[in-house]
């Protein structure tokens, strides 16, 4: 805890920021607690969920599309975290030491893309992962043309029963709610 | 030394780590690749075979000079202990391949990633047989386990099969962790006044050949070390996971698990170990007690299994024991001992994954569309039935048993006088008596097959058996019985891996 | 600085046991996020300051995202569900557990009561935990970290494929 850690200094005001951000927050929780009139209500005590009647337990189940996203997302993370050191003293290099970091990064870099593009040939980033989906958006037709789903056995046995295409559906904005809903239903039918 | 002189040193390894980008990205993005299957394992076989042969021609080129060179600013050393254990591992991929072209479209699991996570599986074991660095080491380490978590729960809609990954999942990053706790334990524990701790291995070496008495901050570096490489080569007490994700995972990747991850964990053991040689004393005593733990918990928990994957399981835990012998044998300040310690693990290590693998190609050749072959009953009157395979397996279960003419006897023979040579007599004489447990419940398959009265007489038909499970059969057939009735011809393998990684 | 040290190693080693012990897991993850917290103030009392940044980026951001995702995703219901009744495990765990620690006091006792020092600080104060030092030392030719740098990127690229291959519903096959 001593000798040559001077610029631990540094961090006095973080510090300080930190003290005096905590005892705001603490502040205008005790302050409101001991100030304000406590009328409670049966509506008053129920969760505020952005002016909502909430509905249901908040224990909900989390699709496991979020997990993928949060996955591929913490990976991509870490990349970031090695290029920061390597930005930072990039420009600090000779020439030939310029070349060799350049080259370094350019590999750590090109290994990652190829995850990149596995993740978009395996279509891991789309969030509705239906038949019709895929169909109706192919990224590129060379990389995702459609394909059928991998079988794996247990499904039931006879044709599967598919929704027939609509001829349109306008993109959210394009046309009015009313509109979109009328295209929606129509192709129910 | 130039930047090309270090990316050739390690060649092997970039052929194979290319190979696996590009099968990835193949399968996953290109319209033409998807449209010819064979692509995939056809490019993953080649690009095996050229690693193979680049491993060979620098094996040879090395053997000429016996000369180890450092790479990365020591971060790597290649010698021929390292490019014997890659000619291993790259065999075991070869056989893994082979293996998993059939298999996998009739369990309907046929997605490229396999064949690229076996290549990059692959890569992390060889980049751990050449790491003088912890951190390489932990790495690769990283690498080789989180492709075989991935792996074993490949078939993705069955629960045994998820199971497994998430036990192995869990466990092994439990055991990274205890790894990585090593590491910084042994960094902090090899400093000095003089000089800051060390994480290479030469160094290492090096600080403990001049500063004799190591710190009780290195002891307990050292020991969480071994647990967490004990935890990955399946020593006993670290060994819970083994049956249960042997058995949940599909059976091509078992077998590959069951090799290539025991390879690569024995070579980074073996670096580890011969790193620590000059305090020998200090930690000996726990890896003989860790061998024979191993060698009798793997043999008498095989014998009570009646899954045949199972019990396979239990018994790559007793070679993993017999395998710790030499590297016990290994370890002593006798250069002839440890180089022929060297010599016998390296022998042990390419004869066992030869006969796991065959073993598991047989389970592969009779399973069923859609079922594996589970249980020891399933093997029943097998010679009636199916010749080829009974047959096979014969050999195999001798092989593994260690009876006279298979490359599992002359393993168990070589390991057996490289640990008399080092003087562990009792060590020795231990492993006998544990091999003696293990022909029982090897023999119990041979009887099964042998001499009982099939339950169908009839013919079954094997929906899996193909060309690339034949040949892994045959290959494996072959090189057991070869190299069991003359070890010689494998005695280039033997005089290059016996060169001393650090002289003791 | 010591009395700083003392308080935030007191709020960490708390903060880890209410971790272990309490019933509720979203309230673990949270008291797992003062410990990371407290761990990368560490980091910047030794010294690493990138680490300190790195800890709090990633660890007390992006994993403790993960971690609650995972909780919400298994949906575990009342928390009274998870309690484990019988087992001898936590009594062994807590045993191995306080050896290691008597282990570990003993042999920094013994460092400080031997005559061989841990090293000295240097004389002249180098930056390496900075966010320029780790540069310097990481990509460095002469240092031998570029393979691992390297290879950490084939090691992200395994666990794109894991996650990929673990959590996509449906993977669209060859075209048969």
């Amino acid at each position: 805890m001593s000798g040559n850690h001077g610029d631990i200094l540094a961090y006095v005001p973080l510090l300080v920021l930190i003290g005096v951000s905590t005892a705001i927050a603490l502040a205008m929780v005790v302050g409101s607690f001991l100030l304000g009139p406590k009328k409670p209500t049966a509506y008053k005590a129920t969760a505020y969920e952005c002016g909502m009647t909430p509905i249901g337990s908040a224990r909900e189940r989390f699709p496991v599309k979020f997990y993928l996203i949060a996955m591929l997302f913490i990976v991509f993370d870490i990349e970031t975290i090695f290029l920061y050191p390597w930005a930072v003293t990039y420009r600090a290099q000779g020439y030939d030491l310029k070349i060799f970091y350049f080259a370094e990064m350019l590999v750590f870099v090109a290994i990652l893309f190829v995850g990149y593009f596995y993740i978009l040939g395996r279509r891991a980033l789309d969030w509705d992962e239906s038949e019709r989906a895929v169909a109706r958006d192919p990224i590129s037709p060379e990389i995702l043309a459609p394909r059928p789903p991998i079988r794996f056995g247990n499904e039931k046995s006879g044709p599967v029963r598919r929704l027939p295409e609509p001829a349109h559906v306008p993109a959210y904005g394009a046309v009015s709610q009313e509109e979109r809903i009328a295209a929606l239903t129509s192709r129910r039918e | 030394m130039n930047y090309a002189a270090n990316l050739m040193s390690i060649m092997p390894v970039l052929i194979v780590l290319a190979t696996g980008m590009i099968v990835l990205l193949g399968d996953a993005c290109s319209a033409q690749w998807r449209a010819r299957r064979w692509y995939t394992w056809g490019f993953s076989l080649f690009g095996v075979l050229m690693a193979l042969v680049q491993a060979g021609n620098q094996l040879q080129t090395q053997m000429a000079t016996t000369f180890s060179e450092t790479a990365f600013a020591g971060s790597i050393v290649t010698d021929s202990f390292t490019l014997t254990c890659y000619v291993i591992l790259l065999i075991t991929a070869l056989l893994a391949i082979l293996l998993a072209m059939t298999y996998l479209e009739n369990r309907n699991l046929n997605l490229g990633e396999y064949y690229a996570l076996v290549l990059f599986s692959t890569a992390g074991g060889m980049l751990m047989a050449c790491s003088n660095d912890l951190i390489v080491l932990f790495v690769s380490v990283e690498i080789l386990s989180v492709a075989l978590y991935v792996l074993s729960g490949f078939a993705r809609t069955e629960e045994k099969s998820e199971e497994a990954a998430l036990k192995y999942f869990l466990l092994g990053a439990f055991a990274s962790g205890f790894l990585l706790y090593g590491i910084a334990l042994v960094y902090g524990g090899s400093a000095t006044a003089n000089h800051a701790g060390t994480t290479n291995l030469a160094d290492l070496n090096l600080y403990l050949i001049n500063d004799g008495r190591p710190s009780v901050l290195l002891m307990c570096g050292i020991a969480l070390l071994f647990v967490g490489l004990a935890f990955k080569a399946a020593l006993v007490p670290f060994h819970m996971w083994t049956p249960d994700v042997y058995e949940g995972a599909p059976t091509s990747v078992t077998a590959y698990m069951a090799a290539g991850a025991k390879i690569g964990a024995f070579a980074a053991l073996m670096r580890v170990c011969s790193a620590l040689a000059p305090i020998g004393e200090y930690w000996l005593p726990a890896v003989q007690t860790l061998a024979v733990l191993t060698m009798f918990g793997g043999n008498i928990l095989a014998v009570v299994q009646d899954n045949v994957k199972r019990m396979l399981a239990y018994s790559s835990i007793a070679h993993a024991g017999y395998l710790l012998v030499a590297v016990s044998a290994a370890s002593v300040r006798n250069e002839q001992a440890h180089n022929a310690a060297m010599g016998a693990m390296a022998f042990y290590l390419m004869a066992y994954a030869v006969m796991t693998m065959g073993a598991f190609g047989v389970l592969i050749y009779l399973s069923r569309k859609g079922r594996d072959l589970q249980t020891i009953e399933d093997l029943r009157g097998l010679a009636r039935t199916d010749t080829f395979a009974a047959y096979a397996m014969l050999v195999f279960m001798l092989s593994l048993g260690g009876i006279p003419p298979t490359m599992g006897f002359m393993g168990k023979w070589f390991i057996f006088s490289a640990t008399l040579q080092a003087g562990q007599v009792w060590l020795a004489i231990v492993m006998a008596l544990a091999s003696i447990i293990s022909i029982y419940y090897y023999l119990k398959i041979v009887w099964m097959m042998c001499f009982q009265e099939p339950e169908r007489p009839e013919v079954v038909e094997h929906a899996v058996a193909s060309g690339g499970v034949r040949a892994t059969i045959v290959l494996s057939l072959a090189t057991m019985l070869v190299f069991g009735i003359l070890p010689g011809a494998l005695g280039i393998l033997l005089n290059a891996a016996e060169t001393t990684v650090f002289r003791p | 600085m010591l009395i700083l040290f003392w308080i935030l190693a007191l709020t960490c080693v708390g903060a880890s046991i209410a971790m272990v012990v309490t019933q509720n897991p979203v309230r673990s993850a949270l008291y797992l996020v003062i410990t990371f917290l407290c761990v990368a103030v560490f980091y910047v009392m030794l010294s690493a300051q990138f680490l300190a940044a790195v800890q709090i980026i990633v660890y007390a951001g992006a994993i403790m995202v993960l971690f609650l995702f995972v909780i919400m995703l298994l949906n575990l219901g009342a928390p009274q569900a998870l309690r484990e009744r019988g087992t001898l495990q936590p009594f062994f765990a807590a045993v191995l557990g306080t050896a290691f620690v008597v282990m570990l006091l003993l042999s920094n006792s013994l460092v400080a009561l031997s005559k061989v020092r841990p090293a000295a600080p240097p004389e002249v104060y180098v930056p390496l935990g900075t966010v320029e030092g780790i540069g310097k030392n990481l990509f460095d030719p002469k240092q031998p970290w570029i393979l691992p740098f390297e290879i950490t990127s084939i090691l992200l690229l395994v666990a794109i494929v894991g996650a990929v291959i673990m959590a996509k519903r449906r993977i669209q096959d060859h075209t048969p």
